[in-house]
């Protein structure tokens, strides 16, 4: 290549780079009124002081003006502004994804893992980590209860949250690394196709907004209905009875629930074209997209399972069986597995100590057991268990600093080798 | 006087931002850089002759900031916990041409000193004498770096890519 040519490509590169630097991202500088030089903000309104910051502060929304249009501050919180009008609260880009995953690890027996690696900043590593000891990190993500929620049956998309009051779904697309972040009330919230390309959100009662703080068409029905986000986008849903008419674009799916009455949460997708609910903590439907009639799948009201259902994780690792376990943290962390074919629901023995389910392989047996004190958050190593035969394998730790945990974690792919 | 520096963060933040990305390769520590630089300003605002040295002042400031950062990431590189060094952007993975991601990845083989030279003059479009003035070195220097530069850029891009 003759030295006019290799500059050429250089420019070309540089430019190609540059230009997908977005003028518009909002920063501001955090002066302190004691005159010196503090911390500087990516987010804006957080912690302005002093008369330059102000003036900085100007800077900065006068480069974002297309983004913002009110220019005024926003709590963390949800949104009360009229649909015509956008803001950017001050954790609303705070997700960033960083990369993507290569193909080739999905079929490693991967796990996704939250970890806080410890450091100040406030935020979680999101980390894919295979069997054979390669990690990637893929995004990060604010250490404000950030949470694994489901992972696509394809395994190509992971639905993450984060945040308490006003929750944000994040869906992260694997393969490609883009990221669509929404923000709602209500955090259960699952897949509800085995791409990761609808997702279901429980009976929820608050709006939904983009990221950048615009309410989605759509979104926030009234308490108890059910919503579902197609391809990003919220679609209107229409309840007819029992039913449910969801018209995204040209695609319309209807799901008909097994009440008109009861709410119902989504729990995983169960099979290529249903996703199972809870109705009501005691029974478990496969409720079809293709608006068929739901399948009852376990049905608990003879209490086979002991102690409250109501912040249930449920993997699914049969065609017909799935883990249970019964309550988030705490002392008591009872872990069943039900065989629907049988409606028959046992409790599984977990080590001795202190141990927490936090994700089960989908085509096997093997379970991800957090080693920590109360539930996973805080958890220190992660490890996988083989229940048959009692064994466990290291997956991570995160040693090295006081703050360092695992935050959430789940597992895809093949068993352990 | 002191020199207005709301003002010039408004004027040149975006363009050192997109300097800083090419030598750090992530966005969000990029703007990490160009910030502290615009803070090192802040606290220098009293001494700094006018713009034109204030300018010259924050280029070398985000120039030193990507040569620290860089060389932070060699550094947790060596710690047990790997993956908390970024890479490139999902966006530049995504959404740039195969030939620019060569390019680009092949930038990211050469010594700090190397990318800040091509960098200055292949994206900023500085003179050989403005960057010698930015990086505190000779122009005998910059001439020579930017020569070998491009030679390694040249022989990575048929070795490795």
């Amino acid at each position: 290549m003759s030295k006019e040519g290799l500059e050429t490509r250089l420019r070309a590169a540089y430019q190609a780079r540059a230009a997908l630097v977005d003028d518009d991202r909002p920063t501001s500088l955090d002066l302190s009124a004691d005159h010196g030089v503090r911390r500087w903000h990516r987010h804006p309104y957080t912690r302005l002081v002093g008369p330059l910051a102000a003036a900085l502060a100007v800077g900065a929304l006068a480069l974002s003006a297309s983004l913002i249009h009110d220019g005024g501050s926003s709590p963390a919180g949800r949104s009360t502004r009229s649909p015509q009008q956008k803001t950017i609260s001050p954790d609303a880009l705070a997700f960033r994804a960083t990369s993507s995953l290569p193909t080739g690890m999905l079929t490693d027996g991967l796990s996704l893992v939250v970890l806080a690696p410890g450091s100040s900043v406030g935020t979680a590593d999101v980390l894919a980590v295979s069997m054979a000891g390669g990690r990637v990190m893929l995004a990060q993500i604010p250490d404000n209860h950030p949470e694994i929620l489901d992972w696509a049956v394809d395994g190509t998309r992971v639905l993450l949250s984060y945040g308490t009051a006003s929750v944000h779904i994040v869906t992260l697309d694997l393969v490609n690394g883009h990221s669509v972040e929404f923000r709602t009330s209500e955090a259960a919230a699952r897949f509800a196709d085995p791409h990761g390309q609808t997702i279901s959100l429980g009976a929820s009662s608050g709006q939904i907004v983009d990221d950048a703080g615009a309410p989605i068409v759509g979104g926030g029905q009234p308490p108890g209905t059910l919503q579902l986000l197609v391809n990003g986008h919220v679609a209107s849903v229409l309840k007819r009875g029992s039913t449910y008419e969801v018209v995204s674009g040209s695609q319309t799916m209807r799901l008909r629930m097994p009440t008109a009455r009861r709410g119902c949460t989504p729990m995983a997708s169960w099979t290529d074209n249903s996703v199972l609910f809870r109705c009501a903590d005691q029974q478990y439907w496969a409720i079809p997209l293709s608006g068929a009639a739901p399948g009852l799948v376990f049905d608990d009201t003879a209490a086979l399972r002991h102690g409250a259902a109501a912040a249930a994780h449920l993997w699914k690792v049969g065609s017909d069986e799935f883990l249970e376990r019964l309550t988030s943290c705490g002392v008591e962390r009872p872990l069943y597995r039900v065989a629907v074919n049988r409606s028959d629901a046992t409790e599984v023995k977990i080590p001795v100590g202190p141990y927490a389910v936090v994700g089960a392989t989908n085509s096997g047996f093997y379970i991800l057991v957090g080693f920590n004190g109360g539930c996973e958050a805080n958890a220190t190593a992660l490890d996988f268990w083989a229940p048959q035969t009692g064994a466990l394998k290291p997956l991570i730790g995160a040693a090295g600093s006081a703050r360092s945990a695992i935050l959430s974690a789940s597992t895809f792919g093949l068993p352990v080798r | 006087m002191s020199v207005d520096v709301s003002e010039l963060y408004r004027l040149h933040r975006a363009k050192l931002v997109r300097l800083a990305v090419l030598l750090v390769d992530s966005v969000e520590n990029a703007e990490d850089v160009v910030n502290e630089a615009f803070v090192g300003l802040y606290r220098k605002r009293e001494t700094v002759a006018d713009g034109t040295a204030a300018v010259a002042y924050v280029r070398r400031s985000v120039l030193n900031g990507c040569r620290d950062e860089l060389r932070r990431r060699r550094l947790v590189r060596l710690r047990p916990y790997p993956a908390a060094v970024p890479g490139p952007g999902a966006d530049e993975m995504t959404l740039l041409r195969d030939e620019h991601r060569e390019t680009l990845a092949a930038l990211r083989r050469l010594p700090t000193r190397d990318r800040q030279v091509l960098a200055l003059r292949y994206w900023m479009d500085l003179s050989d004498r403005d960057i010698a003035e930015a990086l505190n070195v000779s122009l005998g220097t910059v001439k020579s770096t930017a020569s070998r530069a491009l030679d390694k850029l040249e022989l990575v891009l048929q070795e490795h890519l």
